[in-house]
């Protein structure tokens, strides 16, 4: 059964923060909705890489378009909207 | 008058496995190591690196970038003109998790973070980052050579542009891996000693040991002046007692320093019998008369361990006070004035050198 975008943004904010070891700098007001990179949670370029990486490995989501990047990687619900769009068309 | 040149050291910055990072204590207190790898005390790394930099940073780049910055800070310096790191087999436990990953994964699907922290330049990169130092950046991996290497590359930079001011660093780490080969190559003691008995030890082997040290070097003095390196040189496996002993000798009669001149050595011998044999001769010759301490008791052995002689050799005279942990019995320590050190150090009875420095 597919996962829900409600649940994908859970599971990915949990992913998130391991991956990135981001424990000690999520801010009290970081939600679903909050930018990962510039003044949000102030994500770098390796960062954008990790994330290319996390995608293909736990999602199967290969993303061949760089430009396409800027708008899956804005928050994690962006994230969580293109993992669901995807996985439904694979 | 002598005119050679003299190279500065003008701030320190020092992780170890004893309690060095804190400038105001000299070896006051002594941490006693049971097994035969000594690891770094550290201090809290998050007064000296920010929080989104210490997420990615490993253990090791956690203790060289804090070194790093703990020398800058006392050198009252914020951007370095140039910054060079040694490191005799880089950051390994990167390296072996980044090779792990390809094998795993057959080559796909790799993160880059482990990547980059597993470069043996890493270090120097990240400094400059930190720093915004667009300056000259080089990283040495001579194995037993690699801190004189940067430590000669400074003199030599300093040459063209005294006024300059380079951050010149080492960082080598008690790799399980490397231990493990170590002791297969029986480069460490197969019996457990505790660290402060390794002199006491009549065998081979060693205690494997690690650390990051870090200097800021000038062609001029300033106010946080420790002390000056006067001159440097490397000696690649002498083959005999009498061929170290002219290299030293010849060493000194370049520098115009006599054997009375010399107020204390530094010797670099590592409580293997095999290894510090050329070491041990001096000390009943040349070095004779010459009041002499050592060092890897306290830090262990590792590529890079002779820039902890240096903080030690640096400390003395600047401190003019020399801790009885360091000291070996004879002959006895009578000094009212400490003016000149003399650091002798071995690695694998293959990489000798000396470096001389004067308060």
């Amino acid at each position: 059964m597919q996962q829900s975008i409600e649940e994908l943004t859970a599971e990915l904010r949990e992913q998130l923060i391991e991956q990135l070891n981001l424990e000690d700098i999520i801010p009290e007001s970081f939600d679903e909705n909050t930018p990962l990179f510039g003044e949000g949670l102030g994500l770098d370029s390796i960062d954008s890489l990790e994330l290319v990486v996390l995608l293909d490995r736990n999602y199967g989501i290969k993303l061949k378009d760089p430009k396409e990047g800027r708008a899956v990687f804005y928050s994690i619900r962006s994230m969580a909207e293109y993992i669901h769009n995807n996985r439904a068309q694979a | 008058m002598d005119e050679r040149q003299h190279y500065y050291i003008n701030g320190i910055g020092i992780i170890s496995p004893q309690k060095t990072f804190e400038h105001d204590q000299f070896l006051q207190e002594i941490c006693a190591y049971e097994s035969n790898v000594l690891t770094c005390i550290i201090p809290s790394f998050k007064t000296y690196i920010s929080p989104g930099q210490l997420r990615r940073l490993s253990r090791m780049h956690r203790i060289g970038l804090t070194a790093a910055t703990m020398c800058l800070r006392d050198a009252n310096v914020q951007v370095p003109d140039g910054i060079i790191t040694a490191s005799g087999y880089g950051f390994l436990e990167e390296t072996e998790k980044f090779l792990t990953e390809m094998l795993e994964r057959n080559e796909k699907q790799l993160t880059p973070t482990y990547f980059i922290q597993g470069t043996y330049n890493a270090l120097a990169g990240l400094i400059a980052l930190s720093t915004k130092c667009l300056g000259y950046n080089n990283t040495y991996v001579s194995k037993g050579f690699a801190f004189e290497n940067a430590l000669h590359d400074v003199m030599l930079q300093l040459s063209e542009n005294s006024t300059s001011n380079f951050l010149v660093g080492s960082s080598d780490e008690a790799a399980k891996v490397l231990y493990a080969i170590g002791m297969r190559a029986q480069y460490y003691k197969v019996e457990n000693i505790p660290n402060l008995k390794l002199f006491d030890s009549q065998t081979t082997g060693t205690i494997q040991g690690e650390g990051s040290a870090f200097f800021m070097v000038s062609g001029a003095p300033s106010a946080t002046t420790w002390c000056a390196i006067k001159d440097l040189q490397m000696v690649y496996t002498p083959q005999h007692e009498g061929e170290f002993n002219l290299a030293l000798t010849s060493f000194l009669e370049v520098n115009k320093i006599k054997l009375s001149e010399i107020d204390v050595w530094v010797s670099g011998a590592s409580g293997n019998i095999e290894h510090d044999h050329l070491l041990h001769h001096l000390e009943k010759t040349v070095l004779q008369q010459t009041p002499q301490i050592r060092f890897k008791h306290l830090c262990g052995e590792y590529c890079t361990a002779v820039s902890f002689g240096l903080w030690i050799g640096a400390s003395i005279l600047k401190k003019q006070s020399i801790p009885d942990i360091l000291k070996v019995s004879t002959p006895e320590f009578s000094l009212e004035k400490i003016e000149t050190v003399l650091i002798v150090n071995q690695y694998l009875n293959r990489n000798y050198s000396f470096v001389l420095l004067k308060k």
